[in-house]
């Protein structure tokens, strides 16, 4: 095997993990987890050279997955009609604590530029680093973070509402 | 709730999904077939390239 691809299998075992659990956030469908999945390898394959080890190898991981994910969808929505994109379709995430049902709505509810904020941040990455990733400013990121954590505080508040009424 | 809150969820989600990840042959089948196709267009272009310098070179008599 080249060591060029030696080399780039070894790099990104450890980031496997990032690459699936976006493709999974992002499509609800296996066959375009599938798709996104082999989309998202074969461009940081592409990408490789550039990469220099000057950012961490995760940051790169997801700077490349996300953006490839985002001209995915942008691409699909100018083919396949905007309700499949948007639709209610379950998102399989197995987890088993308290949290799940509410990073399920999270993930299903918010539009394709937000939910990759708030994987970024739930990540650990600060404002200024998402905004690199992202190409968007500080600022933008600060805004859009306030606006989702209220919502996400409403959200929380009327279904922890219904739950003691039933 | 806060959105931090959230963040180990989104670890616990991560590395269950990293459990179920492929392999590393699937990976190298992957960027394997990319380099195929590229092969592929170069090929095509090569042979292109040539079949055009061909006619111009009948069509001016050499």
């Amino acid at each position: 095997m080249e060591l060029k691809k030696q080399h780039f299998l070894k790099s990104i075992e450890n980031s496997k993990g990032i690459i699936l659990s976006l493709c999974r956030v992002y499509f609800p469908d296996s066959e375009d987890q599938k798709d996104a999945f082999q989309d998202v390898i074969l461009q940081l394959w592409k990408s490789f050279d550039s990469f220099r080890g000057d950012s961490e190898l995760n940051t790169w991981v997801y700077t490349i997955s996300i953006r490839t994910i985002l001209n995915k969808i942008r691409k699909l929505k100018k083919s396949v009609s905007h309700d499949r994109l948007d639709g209610n379709l379950a998102v399989a995430i197995p987890l088993t604590d308290d949290n799940k049902e509410l990073l399920n709505i999270i993930i299903q509810q918010l539009n394709e530029d937000d939910k990759a904020l708030v994987v970024l941040f739930l990540e650990g990455y600060r404002n200024k680093e998402i905004a690199e990733i992202l190409e968007i400013t500080p600022t933008n990121v600060s805004t859009r973070l306030n606006r989702i954590k209220s919502q996400l505080k409403l959200k929380y508040n009327q279904t922890s509402d219904a739950v003691r009424r039933s | 709730m806060q959105l931090e809150d959230l963040k180990n969820s989104w670890h616990q989600y991560k590395f269950l999904n990293s459990i179920n990840r492929c392999s590393s042959s699937e990976i190298l089948a992957i960027i394997e077939g990319e380099v195929d196709k590229t092969d592929l267009r170069v090929k095509r272009f090569v042979g292109n390239l040539v079949m055009v310098l061909a006619i111009i070179m009948i069509c001016q008599g050499g």
